[in-house]
């Protein structure tokens, strides 16, 4: 047990009521071990989305029980889970889900301030991420100076800086040329390996899951 | 804490658009209150003014009845007294005694006062009502009412007989006046101080007229005069005096109450709405903030903390508009005569001067900063408590 990062038993999720209701997810059960790099294959409305919202305590099961490393995180209060939030997930979202206010650097250097790290630290990990991404560049631009593939590369550098023990992107190269798509994953691949993350990737282009170790396929809110 | 505070003044830089047209209207709010603030307190200055210069002084002393020397020595003690008072800025000696004015034609029975006529030509504004003949240049003569003069069927220079239960004294008419309210133009009539002296065997009542620099030394005056007179002396405010125009000032004071209440009310619903609609349009960003871990509490202080930033920032442009306009305004008054030619308040001077005061010219800013900030709790409460996983999917 000591290894499993998230442990899904018997999870299921719906949406709406009576004759509209949807089971988005349907009694899933899988865990995942520490550091592994695991690809959430499916087609639109499979049930992808839903359960990387479980996963990174966005949302609750209806049953169902969700372990992440160790904390049981469907019986959280909301505060409970927005400090689970910044201290152990790091989010990629299909488009840069910057903030358009806030510089390049900043954006960056959210989540270490939510976790309230030293200033001198922020600045130095700031820094270096953005050196290892080729960004530094665009240390002070604001984020709706940059391309598509920049955002997004922007994005991945935030979800990882401080260092969460789950990344989880949801199709994370949908809205990129190919180009910067590889650009993209390639800046994930480093930096999950470099920060030995557990990487949870939804995705349904081939290109993308064949560089992942594992594949988890869902189908109508089922594990297939 | 520090870093919200950043962020959300950040986001009113960002999005200028909604900020400017936010601010634009608190800013308006705000300066329109400020100067409907300072046309009040002109429009409560002048009625204040015109009653206490026709009828009183913002202080008065009363006492009587004495016979005429003796009223004589006691006003020229309370002159002794209290001209030195650093708060007042005239003093006026006025004797008063009821008498039968008959001319040749007519007879009128007139209330008449004795007056310094230096001292009364530096504040009263009989002297530049005179429509005939002059004032008590001299200290010789009656100075009438144009209604009584009418009656009497006078004018300047022609003689009258002043019939007082004691003795007759034949005058000459120096001038006429006309202030424009009707009992005094049919009642009232001076004579100089000098002429009273003539006048031994009458017996007067006394008064002292204090007229203060400013209004809110009239407690202060009050007190003062009060150690210099005697038990048989009365000590009245003019608001004690004129009850009718105190009353008109409060009446005034309370309608702009009730107007600032409904402006504020209106800014309140503008401020409330700019936000839900910011808010609304940022579902999106909100639920990114709270999936990197920002906690609903600070989602709230955001939102608040923008309400404070665009409330404080429009309230201060608007009190300075509003101050600046004010100031303008008050260099050259507002001629006010077409809807106060009737009204006994404005006879004397119907050009209103807008005056800012302290509290009219922060209680607006206050008020707007303290109710957008109160509006601003809903759309805070809303973006703070918005389930995540409704907007997730759009991500």
């Amino acid at each position: 047990m000591k290894n499993v990062a998230a442990n899904i038993e018997q999870v299921s999720r719906f949406y709406g009521s009576g004759k509209s209701r949807l089971t988005a997810l349907d009694n899933i059960t899988f865990k995942i071990n520490a550091g592994a790099q695991l690809a959430l294959i499916g087609p639109s409305g499979s049930g992808k989305t839903t359960l990387l919202s479980l996963l990174g305590a966005l949302e609750r099961p209806d049953s169902g029980k969700i372990t992440l490393f160790g904390a049981n995180i469907d019986k959280m209060s909301e505060r409970e889970s927005a400090d689970f939030r910044r201290h152990n997930v790091g989010f990629i979202f299909q488009d840069d889900a910057l903030m358009p206010e806030l510089t390049v650097a900043e954006n960056v250097a959210l989540p270490l301030i939510l976790v309230k790290s030293a200033a001198t630290e922020i600045k130095s990990r700031v820094a270096t991420i953005l050196a290892d991404l080729d960004l530094q560049k665009f240390s002070q631009a604001f984020p709706p100076s940059l391309s598509g593939g920049e955002k997004q590369r922007v994005a991945v550098a935030r979800a990882v800086i401080h260092q969460p023990k789950l990344l989880l992107a949801d199709e994370p190269t949908a809205n990129l040329d190919s180009r910067a798509a590889a650009l993209v994953l390639n800046a994930i691949d480093k930096l999950a390996n470099a920060y030995s993350l557990t990487m949870i990737m939804a995705t349904h282009d081939p290109r993308v899951y064949k560089r992942l170790s594992k594949k988890l396929e869902l189908r109508d809110g089922k594990l297939v | 804490m520090i870093f919200w505070l950043r962020f959300a003044l950040r986001s009113c830089l960002r999005r200028r658009r909604r900020t400017i047209i936010t601010l634009a209207g608190i800013a308006f709010g705000v300066a329109t209150l400020v100067v409907l603030g300072a046309i009040m307190v002109g429009v409560n200055d002048t009625m204040i003014n015109n009653a206490v210069a026709i009828h009183t002084g913002n202080v008065v002393i009363t006492g009587g009845p004495l016979p005429m020397p003796q009223a004589l020595l006691r006003v020229d003690e309370l002159l002794l007294d209290l001209e030195a008072t650093p708060q007042l800025q005239a003093v006026m000696p006025r004797l008063h005694f009821p008498a039968l004015v008959t001319s040749a034609q007519n007879n009128s029975p007139i209330h008449v006062v004795a007056v310094d006529p230096r001292r009364e030509a530096l504040q009263t504004p009989v002297v530049k009502r005179i429509i005939a003949g002059t004032y008590l240049n001299n200290n010789e003569g009656l100075l009438l009412g144009e209604v009584a003069a009418k009656r009497l069927a006078v004018k300047p220079g022609d003689r009258v007989l002043m019939v007082t239960p004691s003795q007759r004294y034949d005058l000459k008419i120096s001038g006429i006046f006309s202030l424009g309210i009707d009992t005094f133009d049919r009642s009232m009539a001076f004579i100089s101080l000098e002429t009273a002296h003539t006048m031994s065997d009458l017996e007067v009542n006394h008064e002292i007229a204090l007229f203060c620099r400013a209004e809110s030394d009239l407690g202060k005056v009050a007190k003062t005069v009060a150690l210099k007179t005697r038990p048989s002396e009365e000590v009245r405010l003019w608001h004690e005096i004129l009850p009718e125009v105190a009353q008109l000032v409060k009446l005034n004071e309370f309608s702009m109450a009730i107007m600032v209440l409904l402006v504020i009310i209106i800014l309140s619903f503008g401020v409330a709405n700019a936000l839900l609609i910011s808010v609304m349009d940022r579902y999106r960003y909100f639920a990114i903030l709270k999936a990197i871990g920002v906690r609903p509490r600070e989602i709230f202080i955001i939102i608040m903390a923008e309400a404070f930033f665009m409330c404080l920032v429009a309230a201060i442009i608007g009190t300075i508009l509003g101050s600046s306009i004010t100031l303008i305004w008050a260099d050259f008054g507002l001629d006010l005569s077409r809807y106060t030619s009737a009204n006994p308040h404005f006879s004397v001077n119907s050009i209103v001067y807008p005056r800012l005061t302290p509290l009219m010219a922060l209680a607006p800013q206050i008020l707007a900063l303290g109710s957008g900030i109160l509006a601003a709790i809903w759309p805070a409460l809303v973006a703070g408590r918005r389930p995540i996983n409704q907007v997730m999917r759009g991500l």
